[in-house]
This record gives C-alpha cells, sequence and structure tokens, in this order.
C-alpha cells in the first residue's frame, strides 16, 4: 500500500475501533441502568421517573422537593399514591419532562411543584438524562428540537450519552441518601438564626416556557396543579413576587410556607440555608398534606 | 595584544568562571558546546572578561555575539 | 471559536484541504492561512481587527527601517526599536492596565480625601492582545540585534503575526524559528499530520479529563473559600494547579497540533513541569514561550545593565524578571505580588545554587532518586502556594483563603468530589505515567509504540475514554483572558 494512503486508512481503524467501544459501553451501560430502581442512586431516580412511576400525587422540582415532601406523610394523610420525583439541580425542563413522561402512562390526581430555582438560567443538572436519549420519547422530543445539530450529533454516541453516569451510580454505592418513594431525609441541623433576603429575579425565558407548558398539560388532562414556595433561611422576595402573580395569571392554588414562623422559631428544623431536615420536612409535608385536603 | 594571547586569557576566565577543568576556546565555539554557559553565566564571564581586559562592552554589542570569535573581535576592537 | 469546538474543526477542515491542494506555491498557501487568521480572529473580536491589521503595518515598516539602519546609523536603529517597543507597551498598558491604574488612583486620592469623579472605564481588553503584541515587540528586538532577518514580505510577517492557532493563546512564537518555515511551500506530510492529530487529542484529553473535571469543584471551593475549612483548602491549592497546567498545557498542545498538520513548527510551551526539581527550573519547563520572552528581552538586558553590582544587581534583575512575567498576566494586584513571590524564591535559589551544588557533590546525591523527589516536592509546593496567589480574585480574597488555615480541619467538602476520584483521578495518573516514561525513558509509550496496533489501539481507548469521562460541555479556557 503507497504510503500517501496509509492514514486514511489507519484513521478508518480507529474510528471502527472507537464505535465498537461505543457500541459495547452502550450495551453495558444500558443494562446496568435498567436494573436500578431510585433507592439508591440518582440516575436511577431519574430512570424511574421518566420510564415506570405512576401514582396519584407527583411531586416535581429540584432539591427542595426531593428533601422537603415526605412521600409516606403524604400518602397517609391524603390517603393516595405519592411519588416525589425532585432531583437536585434541576428545573423547568425537568419537570415538563417528567411531567409529559408521567402523563404517558397514567393521569395523576395532583401534581405539586417546587418552584424555587426552576426558572434559574442554566443547564443544571440537566445532562444527567442524557442517558435516555432514543429510550425515553419527551427527552428525544426535547434533544431534537430545543438543541442545536452539533448536539444532536454528539449524542448519537452511546460513550456521549453515558458520560458523567459512572460516577453516579458509584458516588450513591459509596453514600446512599436511602429514598422513599423519591423522597430523601436529611440529618443534621443548622446553627444560623438570621433570615437572609435578597433580591433581583430574571426568569429565564426558556425555563418559564417550560413552566407554562407545565400549567398547559395539567390543563389539558384536567390535573390539579398547585405551586408551592418551601421554607427557606435564604429567600429571593422578587422571586416570590414573580411566582405569586404567575399562579394569579393561571388560577392555580399556591402554599407559600416561606414567612410561617413554626419552620424558623426552631432553628433545628434546617439542614442549611435552603433545605429543612427530616424533622422540618416532616413538619412541612403535614401542613402541605393538610392545605391540600382543604382545598380539594 | 595579539588573538592567541587573547584566548589564552578567555580560556583561564572560563575555566575560573564556569569552574571547569580546562578548556579550548575556539573561534567557533559557542555557548551550545560549553555545559556550565548559559544565560546567567554569560553576564558572569562578561564582567569577567570587562575586568581582566580593562574594557567595556554595550549591552548591544553582549546581545550580538554568536561564537567566541565575535566575542574576542569586540574585543580586539576596544582595545 | 475555541480548539474543543465542533465549530473550530469545521473551519479547520474548510482551511486545511485547499491549504494542501490549491496552492503551488508559498505566497497562495501563506495568503490563505493569512485570511483565514483574519476570520477566525474576526470571528472572536471583529472590532479589534483593525488594531491587528495596522499594528501588523507598523511594525512591517519598523523592521525593514531598523535593519537599515542597523549598520549604517546605530544611533537611529536603536531609536526605533525603542519606538516600536514603547508602541508595543502602549497598546498593551492601555488595554490591560489603564482601567486599574485610574481605578487605583482614584481610590488613593479618595483615601486622601481628595475627591476624584468615580470613573469606570470600561476598556474591554482585546482577546490574544498579550500574545501578539509580544510577537510584535520581539520581533522588532531581533531586527536591532541581528538575531533574525527583517522580512520583505508583508504576507509572511503578516501571518507570522496573525497565525490563528497561535493567536488567541499562545505559544508565542519567534521570527527566526518561524518566518523561515513560511519560505517554502509545505506539502502533506503523512508524519506530520499523524503528529499533529496526537498532539490535539492529547491536548483534548488533558482538557477535557482532567483541566475541566477538577475546575468546578476548586471553583466553587476558592469562590467561596470563606465557607471552607482548612482540609478542603489544602485538597484545593495543588489540585488547581494541577488544573491550571492541565488547562494551558492542553491548549497549547491542541495549538501545536494544529500547526503541525498544516506542516509548521511551533515553539513548545511546557516541559512536564512538575518534575523540576527547583523553583528556577520550573521556570524553565511552564509556559516556555513566555518565560523565554521575559528573560532574553527584560532579564538579560537588566542582567548586563546590573552586572557590576555583582549578586545584588543579579537578585534586582532576577525581582523584576519575574515581577515582569507576574504582571504580563494582569493588572492585579495579585499578580504582583506573585511575581515578587517567585522572584524572592528565584533569589533564594541562585544565592544557595554554589552551596548546593557542593552539598550534592558531598554526599553523592547526583543520582539519588528520593533526593531527586523530594525537590520536586518542596518545588510543588512552592508553587501550590503561588498558585492559590495567582487565582485569588484580590489581595483580599487570597489572605481571606490563608486565614481559613487557621480555622480549624474538618471532613472535606464532597460536594462533587466523587467526579474527580473517578475520572480525573485515573486521568491525571495516565497523563504523570505518560510524562515519566518521557523524562525518564524518551521512548516508547502506547500512541508512539514502534507496534501499529498498540498505537492505534491506544488512540481508540483516549478518543472514548474522552468522549465518556471529559467534561465536554465546552468549558472556556483560563488563559483566554490574558
Amino acid at each position: 500500500m503507497p504510503p500517501r494512503f496509509s492514514l486514511p486508512l489507519k484513521a478508518l481503524a480507529v474510528l471502527t475501533l472507537v464505535l465498537l467501544i461505543d457500541q459495547g459501553v452502550g450495551f453495558v451501560s444500558r443494562h446496568v441502568i435498567q436494573g436500578l430502581d431510585d433507592k439508591l442512586s440518582q440516575i436511577g431516580s431519574i430512570q424511574q421517573a421518566l420510564l415506570h412511576k405512576r401514582s396519584d400525587v407527583l411531586i416535581l422540582g429540584a432539591s427542595c422537593a426531593k428533601y422537603h415532601y415526605n412521600s409516606q406523610i403524604l400518602a397517609d394523610s391524603l390517603q393516595m399514591t405519592v411519588e416525589n420525583t425532585g432531583v437536585g439541580g434541576m428545573k423547568a425542563e425537568y419537570s415538563d419532562l417528567v411531567l409529559q413522561s408521567y402523563l404517558e402512562r397514567c393521569t395523576p390526581r395532583c401534581v405539586v411543584i417546587d418552584v424555587y430555582g426552576q426558572l434559574d438560567s442554566g443547564e443544571g443538572r440537566l445532562p444527567r438524562v442524557r442517558p435516555f436519549y432514543g429510550v425515553n420519547q419527551p427527552v428525544t422530543d426535547y434533544y431534537d428540537s430545543e438543541t442545536d445539530w452539533q448536539q444532536r450529533l454528539k449524542l448519537q454516541s452511546a460513550l456521549y450519552r453515558y458520560n458523567g453516569t459512572l460516577d453516579l451510580l458509584l458516588r450513591h454505592a459509596l453514600n446512599a441518601p436511602n429514598r422513599s418513594h423519591g423522597f430523601a431525609e436529611m440529618a443534621g441541623e443548622l446553627s444560623m438564626k438570621d433570615t437572609v433576603v435578597v433580591h433581583h429575579f430574571q426568569p429565564d425565558p426558556a425555563k418559564e416556557r417550560h413552566l407554562r407548558h407545565v400549567v398547559q398539560l395539567c390543563r389539558d388532562h384536567s390535573v390539579r396543579l398547585v405551586f408551592v414556595l418551601s421554607p427557606r433561611r435564604e429567600h429571593n422576595v422578587d422571586q416570590e413576587a414573580w411566582v405569586s402573580a404567575f399562579c394569579r395569571e393561571h388560577n392555580l392554588q399556591l402554599i407559600n410556607e416561606l414567612h410561617v414562623p413554626d419552620y424558623y422559631t426552631e432553628e433545628r428544623l434546617f439542614h442549611d440555608e435552603s433545605h429543612l431536615n427530616g424533622r422540618g420536612a416532616a413538619l412541612f409535608s403535614k401542613r402541605v398534606a393538610r392545605k391540600l385536603r382543604i382545598e380539594n | 595584544m595579539e588573538r592567541t594571547e587573547i584566548f589564552e586569557k578567555l580560556n583561564e576566565i572560563f575555566v575560573d568562571v564556569l569552574d571547569l577543568d580546562e578548556v579550548e576556546l575556539t573561534d567557533a565555539t559557542t555557548a551550545d558546546d560549553i555545559e556550565e554557559w548559559d544565560s546567567l553565566s554569560h553576564v558572569q564571564l562578561v564582567v569577567a572578561i570587562e575586568k581582566a581586559f580593562g574594557v567595556k562592552f554595550t549591552a548591544l554589542e553582549i546581545m550580538k555575539w554568536k561564537n567566541v570569535g565575535e566575542l574576542v573581535d569586540s574585543i580586539v576592537q576596544k582595545l | 471559536m475555541v480548539v474543543n469546538s465542533i465549530n473550530f474543526w469545521l473551519f479547520f477542515a474548510a482551511v486545511v484541504v485547499p491549504y494542501f491542494l490549491c496552492f503551488r506555491g508559498q505566497r497562495g498557501q501563506n495568503l490563505w492561512l493569512l485570511l483565514a487568521s483574519y476570520v477566525f480572529y474576526g470571528w472572536a473580536d471583529w472590532k479589534i481587527l483593525p488594531l491587528l491589521v495596522g499594528v501588523t503595518a507598523v511594525f512591517y515598516g519598523l523592521g525593514l527601517a531598523i535593519a537599515r539602519n542597523n549598520e549604517s546609523n546605530p544611533r537611529r536603529a536603536s531609536q526605533l526599536t525603542t519606538l516600536g517597543v514603547l508602541l508595543g507597551l502602549g497598546i498593551l498598558f492601555y488595554f490591560k492596565y489603564f482601567g486599574f491604574f485610574v481605578q487605583e488612583f482614584t481610590a488613593l486620592f479618595a483615601s486622601l480625601g481628595v475627591p476624584c469623579g468615580e470613573r469606570t472605564l470600561n476598556i474591554v481588553m482585546p482577546i490574544g492582545i498579550s500574545f501578539f503584541t509580544f510577537k510584535l515587540m520581539g520581533y522588532v528586538i531581533e531586527v536591532h540585534r541581528q538575531t533574525a532577518a527583517p522580512t520583505r514580505d508583508a504576507v509572511q510577517f503578516a501571518l507570522f503575526i496573525a497565525f490563528f492557532p497561535t493567536i488567541l493563546s499562545g505559544p508565542i512564537d519567534r521570527a527566526a524559528t518561524f518566518l523561515p518555515q513560511l519560505q517554502r511551500r509545505r506539502r502533506y506530510n503523512e508524519s506530520d499530520v499523524s503528529e499533529g492529530l496526537k498532539r490535539v487529542l492529547w491536548g483534548l484529553f488533558l482538557k477535557t479529563c482532567i483541566a475541566d473535571v477538577i475546575a468546578p469543584w476548586t471553583t466553587v471551593v476558592f469562590g467561596n473559600y470563606a465557607h471552607h475549612n482548612a482540609t478542603t483548602i489544602l485538597v484545593a491549592a495543588p489540585l488547581y494547579l494541577i488544573q491550571l497546567y492541565t488547562d494551558f498545557c492542553g491548549f497549547s498542545e491542541m495549538a501545536i497540533g494544529v500547526a503541525r498538520i498544516m506542516g509548521l513548527r511551533v515553539v513548545e510551551n511546557f516541559q512536564r513541569p512538575f518534575f523540576a526539581k527547583n523553583v528556577a527550573e520550573y521556570w524553565r519547563r511552564w509556559h516556555m514561550s513566555l518565560t523565554t520572552w521575559i528573560t532574553d528581552y527584560v532579564f538579560m538586558p537588566l542582567n548586563v545593565a546590573f552586572r557590576d553590582w555583582g549578586l545584588w544587581g543579579l537578585y534586582a534583575a532576577t525581582l523584576l524578571n519575574l515581577i515582569a512575567i507576574g504582571v504580563w498576566h494582569g493588572a492585579n494586584w495579585t499578580y504582583f505580588w506573585f511575581g515578587v513571590y517567585h522572584g524572592l524564591l528565584l533569589c533564594i535559589v541562585t544565592g544557595l545554587d554554589k552551596r548546593r551544588k557542593r552539598f550534592e557533590k558531598a554526599h553523592h546525591l547526583k543520582d539519588n532518586e528520593l533526593y531527586a523527589w523530594s525537590r520536586r516536592l518542596l518545588t510543588f509546593l512552592c508553587f501550590t502556594f503561588g498558585s492559590v496567589l495567582f487565582q485569588a480574585a484580590s489581595m483580599g480574597d487570597f489572605l481571606g483563603t490563608i486565614a481559613r488555615l487557621g480555622q480549624g480541619f474538618g471532613p472535606l467538602y464532597s460536594e462533587e468530589f466523587s467526579s474527580l476520584v473517578i475520572y480525573a483521578l485515573p486521568a491525571t495518573c495516565l497523563m504523570f505515567l505518560r510524562e515519566w516514561v518521557a523524562e525518564y525513558r524518551r521512548d516508547i509509550h502506547f500512541m508512539h509504540s514502534p507496534n501499529i496496533i498498540v498505537r492505534l489501539v491506544s488512540i481508540a481507548l483516549l478518543i472514548s475514554f474522552i468522549i465518556y469521562a471529559g467534561q465536554l460541555e465546552g468549558n472556556s479556557f483560563i488563559y483566554f483572558q490574558f
């Protein structure tokens, strides 16, 4: 073979090898992840929310959702099945995707969305849904319609889709917040007495679009949608105002726990500035359940 | 001063400043030929040479030397 | 268009195919590359493109004028060179430092009770300016010293300055080594393309699998240092140094690789700095193109000027040299003190040099591995401390970060730390292994193995690792801001 052509040939050989590795990794990853439930790993939680879970009450949101809504307490109080799909760092697009996936399988009676942080700019942890491109329809549609062709090209590769999943699997095998129907309890107490107030809130337009889509979906399927503002030690007054206005505009129930003194007088209910610990979550869940029952 | 005399004196200076056992400089010798001759010791050599021959070089001259031959030329010019 | 993006590679493909196929001589090739370089730079910062073209033209003329006057009118030649250097420094000063000085003076006057209008000058620093102004100034100095021939070919000169793989972030080339390469037509050469691609791949690996994986964690720790304990800070500091190295080295490797594919050799920027046995050697292995530039054009002249002051002259030159390197990075007191810190360390090294050599001879330590590694560790620690200063946003932040060390140890901040352990740690070990082999054996390693199967499999595995474990969300590059 004349040397002039051997580089393309070598490149082709390398490409073939990479494709083989790609397919191999994809196959193994798919099988490992398929067997996961949501108890021990975040990727398992995401999978359950997107592919399997069904319930009467669906909790959407980010880390506040995950740590505040005690599914057992809510289920006992409301006498309905409750699934908590909160994942730390996720925003409005993820809530939209989870809701769409849910509605393909069942029609929940009530959707509760913990709104703080859902409208902030940035991808957050959304890349963690990439393994489900091509597996879950809403995720596939999302990437096909909302990202550029370079991203779609990259998603064809299994190696790219499963990028970062090894970490998620191993990490939670070592340090597992044991979830129960999606709820994870935080231990520890914050020793901070003051509440910090911040201003300036600018909702990201794309996130707002997804939130409106959530509203629309609930309307179309006659599902009751409730917005919740969880208690926090550091809260944004402008965001609170925006959310209140949004709920009035769309005629939605808003459960606002931000200014309820019960959480703040006893500071032992917080794990950190943004999250309640297990005891705080218990109190919170009871209160939310009661408010949900009242407005029924 | 003859060139050969200058070379002899330079050999002594190099041995002294660079801590060498011995050296045989020629017109074509450059810093690459002698391991201890780097930019730092270069300036120490210049100081010693200026002292030994009683001359003073300009900064530009010092930068321009490409080998020992050109250095010797500069010395000859100044003497 | 960063080198680690699909867009860049599309651009590069569009440039390199005609580059090899369409031109019969160097004139056409150079002109094509020059156009591509201006498009590339314009894409990054089109408002400054006229400035780039303008200064290139000015320095082109200066180069020729200096050469003409070198023999006939040396004083004139010196004046023209000085003019060139002042012009380069002036541009640099205006875009990089003027705002800072105005701010500092305003603050100074305010503290003395003299009211000054609050003016924040919004001078946006053009990208790559620290790099191309240095090339320009280096050119006129080299022509004046007659260590480089001036060029009559305007296209070649403009291409030397604007060469797109290196214009935004270096390495900083010299006219003497780069211009001659432009005088011949570059033909498609399989070994150059193959070697170039391997270097790009390695650079991509360093950046995406190490630097960008470590970055989110260190950014959170140092950005929020008041919340972290001594354990976390002590872990974050060396990690940051590794991040800085792999970020910049990765980028340099990619730039060198891209140039190599086109048949052009660019100067190296790094030579395994973590294997340096003292601070002086480290600087000879880190960001070499900048260090040699400053050494040749700042240190040597100072050293020569101060030569009659003996050791103190050397110390002064060393200190000023390192301050220049520090301040090159930007207008912040942290960079200045970074330079002072390293300058002092270098003075200590220089001062102890003879004593150390005698000590080593007496105890037969020259080939003692344990001794060598303890020196490397000490050097690494010196640079770790320096890098905490380097990354601080202000002196206040630096001192605050150091103060945290006295606040007691505790559990390591473990948010997102697991991805460092699972991905960056093996990647760093691989990097270290490769460098160790290069340092000690200088021969076979995987991508350059004589066995073709080993080579191809290594490359395939490396590519796969990058896609699977790399942080691919297009993080920018620390040195872009310089």
